[in-house]
């Protein structure tokens, strides 16, 4: 990747083909399907715009607004953006001429550089522009929550807690007396970001200022989820819920943290020991294992053959084994 | 007492133009909450989005031109442009020319958006689902 034209030329060329491949797709299934509700499905399809819907979309508007506020009034690497875009910049470039390791992922580096290559511009410009990407948080709280519980209201209230008044986590800061100080005085976003990470560790915090890879691998995590109570729970079981749950669990692995994964794996696990729906588990199960694999092979083995040997420290096995042990307890208790 | 006098009257319009100003401001406010809410009665209830099979046809064609347009943007102008650097992301976006500014449209849009809009919109595995989970779906892909 030195010179960028042979690499977009490949990019173009590869676009090329992902549309023809899902033209023939389509075109493959319309003709399999043609009496079942999938083709008629194509006839017509009519959208509701309701008051709900309009206030989401007025939250996620104003939530990237603030996004590209903040991020472009800045210098990039002034600092104000913590020394995320920065890092992001410096590892990709490690990894792809260096072949050098740094953080426990590659997927938003590699993305941002990919990106930067076709946009153009220097990372950091091509980061700043990405913000709209943020929707993806307040859209996925509230399909996610949609999902559960089957009630628009209650997704929107539930979404707007949680960006802007960052659901109940700020009442964290009720229990030390410094950080609160600390936060009263101008400190609002480390002492946040800090104090949630040690009481909570990532992704049980959120950090609504700006994109980061946090931002990808929450709304991942919630559609992942959504997706596979969509797949277990729900008595419409649709195939589409089983691959996108086990996609989404991948893609969290490949552009953020394992930890979900590791979770997400174990909770299979559980429910396949007490029998519940051993069958789809186990196709679940199998098809996450594959996307783990085919995120891996698309970042040229990062994790295993880089980080895996090198830094096993990084793989806290202690702590995860703890965390695995308390949410299996409680999937249990569930 | 002339100027007493005077002072006392400025003081008084003055609170009468603060005092206007503020029930202005809340008048308008007001109105404006009853406006935005009629306005979405409104499209609550005469405002659907209807995509038909020939909607579909015709959405597609928009696609593939606008890609082909902005491939060819892309090669045309295909040198990436490490030259923007300032203090702040705007101002040196306010630099840009018109062809760079096509040009990084047509790279956001290439990368982020159409491999979505392709899986999303042109598969019918999403048809029945909502209209935000199409849109997060879109920028997921």
């Amino acid at each position: 990747m030195y010179d960028p034209l042979p690499f977009i030329r490949a990019f173009l060329i590869s676009l090329v083909a992902f549309s023809i491949f899902i033209e023939i797709l389509r075109y493959s299934l319309r003709k399999r399907n043609k009496d079942t509700c999938l083709s008629n499905a194509y006839s017509k399809v009519t959208y509701k715009v309701t008051l709900e819907k309009i206030t989401l979309i007025l939250i996620v508007a104003s939530y990237v607004f603030l996004s590209y506020f903040r991020v472009l009034l800045i210098a990039p690497l002034s600092g104000l953006l913590r020394s995320d875009p920065a890092n992001y910049a410096l590892f990709a470039n490690k990894y792809v001429y260096y072949r050098a390791f740094s953080w426990i992922y590659i997927g938003v580096p590699i993305f941002l550089l990919v990106i930067s290559y076709i946009v153009g511009l220097p990372m950091h410009y091509a980061f700043a522009g990405l913000q709209f990407l943020q929707a993806l948080l307040p859209l996925s709280f509230y399909v996610s929550i949609i999902k559960f519980s089957k009630n628009e209201k209650v997704g929107l209230i539930a979404t707007f807690l949680i960006l802007f008044l960052n659901g109940l986590t700020s009442l964290l800061l009720l229990v030390n007396y410094d950080m609160l100080i600390s936060y009263l005085t101008g400190n609002q976003l480390s002492v946040l970001w800090d104090f949630l990470f040690k009481r909570t560790g990532s992704p049980g915090s959120m950090n609504p200022q700006h994109l980061t890879a946090s931002t990808l691998d929450i709304s991942l995590v919630l559609f992942s989820i959504a997706y596979t109570y969509d797949f277990l729970v729900e008595k419409e079981k649709q195939k589409s819920s089983l691959y996108l749950s086990s996609l989404f669990a991948g893609a969290a692995f490949f552009f953020h943290s394992f930890n979900f994964v590791l979770l997400f794996i174990c909770m299979l696990m559980v429910f396949f020991v007490i029998g519940y729906k051993r069958r789809q588990v186990t196709s679940l199960l199998f098809l996450t294992v594959i996307m783990i694999v085919f995120f891996d092979f698309l970042s040229g083995f990062y994790f295993i053959s880089y980080f895996l040997p090198l830094r096993i420290k990084y793989i806290k096995g202690v702590g995860n084994i703890i965390n695995s042990i308390l949410f299996i307890k409680f999937v249990v208790i569930f | 007492m002339y100027i007493i006098t005077i002072t006392l009257i400025q003081l008084l319009l003055l609170n009468v133009l603060i005092v206007s100003l503020i029930f202005k401001i809340s008048f308008s406010f007001i109105a404006l909450i009853f406006i935005f809410y009629f306005l979405i009665e409104k499209i609550e209830k005469h405002c659907f989005i209807r995509i038909g099979m020939h909607d579909r046809t015709f959405f597609a064609f928009i696609i593939y031109t606008v890609s082909v347009v902005f491939g060819i943007a892309i090669l045309i102008y295909p040198f990436p442009v490490f030259v923007v650097f300032s203090d702040s992301v705007l101002k040196s976006f306010s630099t840009i020319s018109m062809p760079l500014l096509i040009r990084i449209i047509a790279g956001y849009y290439l990368t982020c958006i159409l491999p979505g809009v392709l899986v999303v919109l042109r598969l019918p595995y999403f048809n029945n689902v909502n209209l935000l989970e199409k849109i997060s779906l879109i920028l997921f892909f």
